[in-house]
């Protein structure tokens, strides 16, 4: 409909009009969102805000280029950034290797590279065929061996297991193939 | 193809204390193995929806983000964000104060009984009641269809079962083609519930979302203010109904003569 740099360009303008129409037409999906998985109300304000941000700062670096609607994308980022959020405490218990950010400011820009991670991940596993991507997706979702066999009609794990595995070599090898890969990675 | 299975196994939390310490070990000193493990553990985390892969060291990249976001025109895109957000929030949340006193007045009402008050609250109610239709709305059954959720939710709503069909509404809610209908249902039960608060939050979504339908929102919200005696709250939305030729213009028209 309308062209999606239309609103990152408003963002780093500051355009405060334009900024109450995204908040207007989006806010309340993100809220719904957040509030439908565990989240308050100010949780989904926090995520909004930082979201918007993340768009903008990224916007006036990269000049990056948004494939879907801006809508679309904006849910994403946010949904994404909620993840993130509920996982904190799981992950600090687990891993002492988590940066903990010293600031709002670097919290975000933590954000963006793991989004841009996630990106890069899930456009690898959009190019691989549609029955690798059907049975990575049950995979990465942690769905037995055993599922898997029943629901593909497999004659036993093993075969379920190789057929994961070529798939996911596949992944990789997107993965690593693609020029974000080195930036990414070592992160 | 055994590597794959062990970092398997590790990732999904498969293996015994002594192999966990065979496999850290490992990491250690293997590097190829690292590296490996490395790629799976984070495609792992970032295409599980239950988890997120965090970044776990520095980068100049992240330098230059913190730095543009320290910066002037960064600062008052801030500014602008925290000023819309209060100004959208404030809204529906000084809404939801009002709620509360409608409520909180009501049951003062209730206990003491006092005939005056309990008249003009239920006159809002009755106009409510004329209004809503509830034995009106569109069916979810087909003549053909066998029974589906749908079916179901709608016998439980017109059994006024609400909390049930609520429930069951929102099971059937993601993705299907009826959304603009389910949330009407779902808005409405939770308005009979006098849960005003979900009630509007509820007609919200339906009134953001991109349906064909999305324009109902409004008529039903009016009606949730009206019940919730926030009439002011009500003209306003009828106003704009009928200013914008909304669905049930002519209906918004008639009601606002009502509470004029």
């Amino acid at each position: 409909m309308t062209d999606n740099s239309y609103y990152l360009k408003a963002l780093i303008e500051n355009k405060a009009d334009i900024v109450k129409a995204i908040y207007t037409a989006n806010f309340f999906k993100v809220r719904a969102f957040v509030v439908k998985n565990n989240g308050q109300i100010q949780d989904a304000e926090d995520i909004f805000q930082k979201a918007l941000l993340q768009l903008a700062v990224r916007y006036k670096k990269e000049k990056f280029v948004i494939n879907t609607s801006f809508e679309a994308y904006l849910f994403t980022v946010c949904k994404n950034l909620w993840r993130r959020e509920l996982n904190k405490s799981k992950f600090q218990v687990t891993n002492s290797d988590l940066i903990e950010p010293k600031d709002d400011n670097e919290d975000i820009a933590l954000a963006i590279m793991e989004q841009k991670r996630w990106e890069l991940f899930t456009e690898c596993l959009e190019k691989i065929s549609d029955s690798c991507k059907k049975i990575l997706k049950l995979f990465f979702a942690k769905t037995s061996y055993a599922k898997l066999v029943e629901m593909f009609d497999y004659n036993s794990e093993t075969v379920a297991r190789q057929r994961v595995f070529k798939c996911k070599n596949k992944l990789k090898e997107l993965v690593r193939g693609d020029h974000r890969f080195s930036k990414l990675i070592e992160l | 193809m055994e590597d794959d299975i062990l970092i398997d196994n590790y990732l999904k939390g498969l293996l015994s204390q002594e192999e966990k310490q065979a496999f850290q070990e490992r990491l250690a000193s293997d590097a190829r193995f690292r590296e490996q493990f490395d790629l799976e553990h984070k495609l792992f985390n970032a295409l599980n929806e239950d988890s997120w892969s965090y970044i776990e060291s520095e980068s100049s990249d992240v330098d230059e983000y913190k730095n543009l976001l320290e910066g002037d025109d960064m600062m008052a895109l801030k500014k602008t964000l925290s000023e819309t957000n209060e100004a959208i929030n404030s809204k529906t949340s000084s809404n939801r104060r009002n709620i509360f006193m409608y409520l909180a007045a009501a049951s003062v009402v209730l206990f003491l009984g006092f005939q005056f008050f309990f008249n003009q609250d239920m006159s809002n109610q009755e106009l409510y009641n004329a209004y809503v239709g509830l034995d009106d709305l569109p069916s979810f059954v087909s003549r053909s269809d066998v029974p589906n959720s749908l079916s179901k939710a709608q016998e439980l709503f017109e059994a006024r079962k609400y909390k049930d069909a609520i429930n069951l509404f929102e099971s059937a809610q993601n993705g299907n083609n009826n959304l603009a209908q389910i949330l009407i249902y779902k808005g409405l039960a939770y308005t009979e519930l006098e849960e005003l608060d979900e009630a509007q939050f509820t007609f919200d979504e339906l009134i953001n979302s991109n349906l064909l339908d999305a324009e109902k929102g409004y008529w039903y919200k009016a009606l949730l203010y009206l019940k919730a005696d926030q009439v002011e709250e009500a003209k306003t939305i009828l106003k704009k109904i009928v200013a914008k030729n909304l669905h049930n213009k002519s209906k918004a028209e008639e009601l606002l003569d009502t509470l004029n």
